[in-house]
């Protein structure tokens, strides 16, 4: 019998295929269990891997001033933190950080013993800390990006713009009101990452553009609110005040071109300064305005026709009972005519125009200015002031009111209501914002000029105003606060204040102030200065009209109100120079147009005519002012002296018969 | 005979194909991945050029200030005032 023969061939062929099948059934399997069963587990587990998620950090819109100079912005900084887990030997560590960080070693020591996995080592670092700490590639610490708000004017409107804390939220002014609107969203930033770790962009991965943080354009004017601060601070130191504030405003449309207030205080390091600087005293703090309020009273008595400029009133030699208190006057007054009584501030006198207004018709004035309530500015911490109803005044408070005792406003009340002098009639509403746009530029929202109401005619507007340019004529009170070749318009105030032991008026403690408009026939600024608590010297025409009048000299020329007398020459091929007395278009009297020329010698002029003489000096650039009519009598410069174009030339005339 | 011929020409000329296309394919993929890497550092470099920018700006902003420039006039180079009637506006 034949064994029958094992076809091994085929069996190998069967064990091979079964192999093979089996293979084939476990990777189908397998396939199966990645690819459907485990999915969702191992895509999020890749996409881990792939992507890099870079957390953006949220920008911070900056804040400009009208002229588009920074007043806030923010940069990327560095922070650096710690992996405590990871830091091998924590002295080492501290001792190469606490010397370029500048930090509390024990303090430091502690966190990191802690072992926690996130420590901040030190926040905002600069770059130069950066750069020696990475070179200095220590084990467990890392670093993160983080915004810092960098204030590059420092002191410059700080109390306006205010200043953020350590997590971009803004706490005060500007940065505190449109925080929401400053702040960006929190991006990430997704891209792939391959087994080296390198980023690498996959598809549309990018983050997205948009930042949502918009930009804020104020109505500050940076040279006109590096001027009034400068001045207010000489001013202070000069007279070892308290404090002070400064408000400057656009009379036509309500736009603060200047909010300064003392003490100051660097917003870069805010944290290092008394929470009392950082109150932006011109709209937060009340005071009794004093005989400013005097302003608002002729506004009331002008417009009601209850008297006129040239009314007469009895002051009383000085002293006058009412009830149970006796108003007193600076200087000893007789008759005064109303004009008078506001030129030499006489508080006798106001309480009696006072008393002929009535207290229902005075106060519908006070509060048609706007006192007594917000002015709605946009800033945070803004006080209304107190001002009671007529029902609750004392007897005598209509007197008092009357010269601005007995009432508390704020400093941009104040500067509102002039305002609406200056601009013949109009109460604004003041704003600090004046547009809001995006990242690209675009404005996403502007603020427009508002008129809150009328307050008085135009006429009344007009004869308020003769009446605060005669309290800068000369012998009124604010004679101190005219810059030279300007009409102001202004009144004084020296405010006594309330003793918060004794109650009652202290008798050594003023609130000095001067608040007016230049020029008075086509108003450009309005501007209040209010020195708290002066020494030696309490008047407001000596400690407040001098700083008003500093600041308008430097600001007016800035705004293309030139002084009268200013030589205004033409950039052309033919340099004709104008003399113009200011952008309001009023010329000096006896000025010329003259063609510029060079270096010459004065000609002797005396004896011959006008005309004669206007002509033999003619073409020269000089600044002719002339007096009387006739023959010239007398030069100056004198015959022979040499003289440049823009030399001021005087000529006396007179009459030979 | 010349039919095996053709039949091989066509199996080759399509392996060709396939693999020409392979290659491509491949060759495709990876010029991709290049443009990704060049792509996500020019964005880095973007980012930082940006930063680099808003901080010479920031330094700009601070070397304008008033406070600064008055006092390099005034203590540096020594300039004063000019008195009013010193003044000639050109325009």
């Amino acid at each position: 019998m034949k064994r029958k023969s094992i076809n091994w061939f085929k069996i190998r062929i069967i064990f091979i295929s079964s192999l093979l099948f089996i293979c084939f059934v476990f990777i189908v399997g397998r396939m199966f269990q990645l690819q459907v069963l485990k999915k969702e587990q191992l895509y999020k587990l890749a996409a881990q891997q792939h992507h890099v998620q870079t957390p953006f950090v949220p920008k911070r819109g900056t804040i400009y001033d009208r002229k588009e100079n920074e007043l806030a912005v923010s940069i990327e900084v560095d922070s650096v933190y710690a992996d405590a887990g990871k830091v091998p030997e924590i002295e080492k560590i501290v001792n190469a950080l606490a010397p370029i960080l500048q930090i509390d070693r024990e303090e430091l020591k502690q966190r990191l013993r802690s072992r926690k996995s996130f420590e901040w080592v030190k926040r905002k670092i600069s770059p130069k800390e950066t750069d020696e700490i990475k070179a200095l590639n220590l084990p467990g610490i890392y670093f993160l990006k983080e915004n810092r708000r960098f204030y590059p004017n420092s002191q410059l409107a700080a109390h306006v713009v205010g200043f953020v804390g350590l997590d971009s939220k803004g706490l005060e002014g500007v940065e505190f009101q449109y925080d929401a609107l400053l702040n960006g969203e929190n991006n990430v930033w997704m891209v792939g990452r391959d087994a080296h770790g390198r980023e690498i962009v996959i598809g549309d991965a990018a983050f997205k553009k948009e930042d949502h943080c918009r930009n804020i354009f104020l109505t500050l004017d940076k040279p006109i609110q590096h001027v009034a601060e400068t001045e207010l601070s000489l001013a202070i130191e000069r007279w070892g005040a308290k404090g002070g504030m400064v408000i400057a405003m656009d009379p036509q449309t309500g736009k603060v071109l200047a909010m300064a207030s003392y003490p100051s205080f660097n917003p870069n390091l805010f944290i290092q300064y008394r929470c009392k600087n950082w109150r932006n005293r011109a709209i937060c703090d009340t005071f009794e305005p004093g005989s400013i309020f005097k302003v608002f009273l002729a506004a009331a008595v002008l417009e009601e026709k209850v008297i006129r400029p040239s009314d007469s009133f009895f002051c009383e030699n000085g002293s006058y009972t009412v009830y149970d208190r006796t108003i007193h006057d600076t200087s000893k007054h007789g008759w005064l005519t109303f004009q008078q009584i506001i030129k030499y501030s006489s508080n006798i006198g106001a309480s009696k125009v006072g008393e002929k207004l009535g207290k229902e018709r005075f106060y519908r004035y006070i509060t048609a200015f706007g006192f007594g309530e917000k002015t709605r500015i946009g800033l945070p911490g803004e006080a209304k002031g107190i001002v009671h109803h007529p029902r609750y005044w004392p007897p005598v408070a209509l007197d008092t009111i009357s010269f601005g005792q007995g009432i508390s406003v704020t400093g941009i009340q104040l500067v509102t209501g002039l305002s609406a002098i200056a601009n013949g009639g109009l109460l604004m509403r003041p704003y600090v914002v004046e547009r809001i746009t995006n990242e690209k530029g675009e404005a996403v929202q502007s603020f427009q000029p508002k008129v809150v109401r009328r307050v008085t005619s135009e006429e009344t507007a007009k004869k308020v105003t003769a009446l605060l340019k005669a309290t800068t004529e000369r012998g009124g009170t604010g004679e101190g606060a005219v810059p030279m070749g300007y009409e102001v318009a202004g009144k004084t105030g020296t405010a006594q204040k309330v003793d918060p032991l004794l109650g009652g008026y202290s008798e050594d403690r003023y609130t000095s102030g001067f608040m007016g408009f230049a020029p008075s026939d086509d108003p450009t600024l309005v501007l209040l200065v209010v020195i708290d608590e002066p020494q030696r010297f309490t008047h407001g025409g000596v400690v407040a009209a001098p700083v008003f009048k500093t600041i308008m000299e430097k600001v007016l020329p800035y705004l293309n109100v030139f002084p009268k007398g200013t030589m205004i020459v033409k950039n052309g091929t033919d340099a004709l120079p104008t003399r113009e007395a200011s952008a309001t278009g009023t010329f000096t009297e006896g000025v010329k147009v003259r063609k510029v020329s060079e270096k010459l010698v004065m000609p002797d002029l005396t004896g011959l005519s006008m005309r004669n003489a206007l002509s033999r000096i003619e073409g020269k650039g000089l600044i002719i002012k002339f007096s009387g009519n006739g023959k010239v009598v007398e030069q100056i410069p004198k015959a022979g002296a040499v003289v440049e174009k823009g030399d001021i030339c005087y000529l006396k005339f007179r009459s030979s018969s | 005979m010349s039919k095996k011929f053709n039949l091989f020409l066509t199996f080759t000329l399509l392996m060709l194909l396939f693999i020409g296309g392979s290659l491509f394919y491949v060759w495709s993929r990876i010029q991709v991945i290049q443009v990704g890497y060049e792509i996500s550092n020019a964005l880095k470099e973007e980012r930082a050029l940006a930063e680099a920018n808003k901080k010479l700006r920031v330094e700009i902003a601070t070397l304008k200030s008033y406070a600064r420039i008055e006092k390099v006039a005034v203590e540096e180079l020594k300039m004063t005032k000019p008195k009013p009637d010193q003044v000639i506006v050109i325009r």
